[in-house]
């Protein structure tokens, strides 16, 4: 699981929890590879990411290397900044470990690579 | 569009969907749209629900490719499926994230996704077997019309996908497209039919199905096929 696809996913379908919003990462293994960067993606990516979420994600795993806590202005025009972007959406990826629901403390356990997120009938 | 390497054990073949006639009517309404529309509009992310072997999403990744890059992500409910769809990603060259998942149910809802594919299960039956726990059935247990199990996402459409997103959902006639379509306008999107695949042998057929998951499994790819595209605008 990339941080990219960390950034959309939610526990707010149990119920009784009302954002689940973001999910914690607990992180056994990481993997980091060298993926091709493109500015101009990762330029189009931005807007569509909490980035508060992204980069508190980084931290909390380890990775958040010099990307800023707050998106910078003008960050199309700054391959610096986003190739740091890219190295933190696309290069590393949780391949074990579990994601936690924030309210209830619900664990969807990382195998592989592959969240498990499919809840019990009586959770939701 | 190059056709994806699969490949399925006998096992997984016990859950997971084979790639059918419908799978790839799929990728060929894609390849369809790829010059038109996809190379133009360049989806940044992309997602399939309910990708099982993973062909239809690692086609259209293999797809765009050469020309920019796309993030892509695929749910299924089984967890066979899903790392038979990671599979099938690696062995041709391309990267899926892959969330085991019943339907869009811990989807953050925000218009984000610019391509969202579904090949959902669309069989009428009895609402029983879309209950039903045994993974095969959830491939193509479609209740009543056979839209129990599409219509539970439907209004969640419009919601995730980007402005100018496009979804591509495969449905048979007795899904009743028309209606469908009549639902998407109602919640903001235009659509329309863009492949049609009709074969000799069909809504007879399907009436007179027996009740068993073999029979009904076979008949799925004898049916008439549609994929349809709604715009979110």
């Amino acid at each position: 699981m990339k941080l990219l696809t960390h950034n959309m996913l939610t526990s707010r379908a149990i119920r009784g929890v009302t954002v689940g919003y973001p999910l914690r990462i607990i992180a056994k293994d990481i993997r980091v590879s060298e993926v091709d960067f493109n500015p101009e993606y990762i330029a189009r990516i931005i807007p569509k990411l909490d980035w508060t979420v992204l980069w508190k994600a980084a931290e909390s795993i380890g990775h958040v290397g010099e990307l800023p806590q707050i998106l910078i202005e003008d960050f199309e025009s700054n391959d610096d900044f986003l190739k740091k972007v890219h190295h933190v959406l696309l290069e590393v990826e949780v391949i074990n470990g579990d994601l936690l629901c924030p309210e209830s403390g619900r664990k969807f356990p990382i195998n592989d690579g592959i969240p498990n997120m499919l809840l019990n009938e009586d959770e939701i | 569009m190059e056709t994806p390497v699969v490949k399925l054990s006998d096992e997984e073949l016990k859950t997971v969907y084979n790639p059918s006639e419908d799978s790839y009517l799929l990728i060929d309404a894609l390849e369809e749209d790829l010059q038109n529309i996809l190379y133009a509009t360049k989806p940044a992310i992309c997602l399939e629900i309910g990708s099982g072997s993973g062909i239809v999403i690692t086609a259209l990744a293999m797809a765009l490719k050469p020309f920019h890059n796309a993030h892509f992500i695929a749910i299924d409910i089984n967890p066979d499926a899903c790392r038979a769809t990671k599979r099938t990603s690696l062995i041709n060259s391309v990267d899926v994230d892959v969330l085991h998942m019943n339907l869009l149910d811990c989807i953050q809802v925000k218009n984000t996704y610019d391509v969202i594919l579904f090949n959902p299960p669309y069989v009428v039956t009895e609402y029983e077997e879309v209950l039903e726990n045994r993974l095969i059935f959830k491939t193509w247990a479609g209740g009543k019309n056979g839209r129990q199990v599409m219509e539970q996402i439907f209004t969640l459409i419009p919601k995730i996908l980007s402005n100018g997103g496009l979804f591509y959902l495969v449905v048979i006639k007795e899904n009743d497209p028309e209606y469908i379509l009549s639902v998407f306008y109602k919640l903001g999107m235009s659509g329309r039919i863009i492949r049609e695949r009709k074969s000799l042998r069909s809504i007879l057929l399907i009436s007179n199905a027996i009740n068993t998951t073999s029979y009904r499994y076979s008949i799925l790819r004898e049916m008439s096929t549609t994929v349809i595209r709604g715009l979110h605008e």
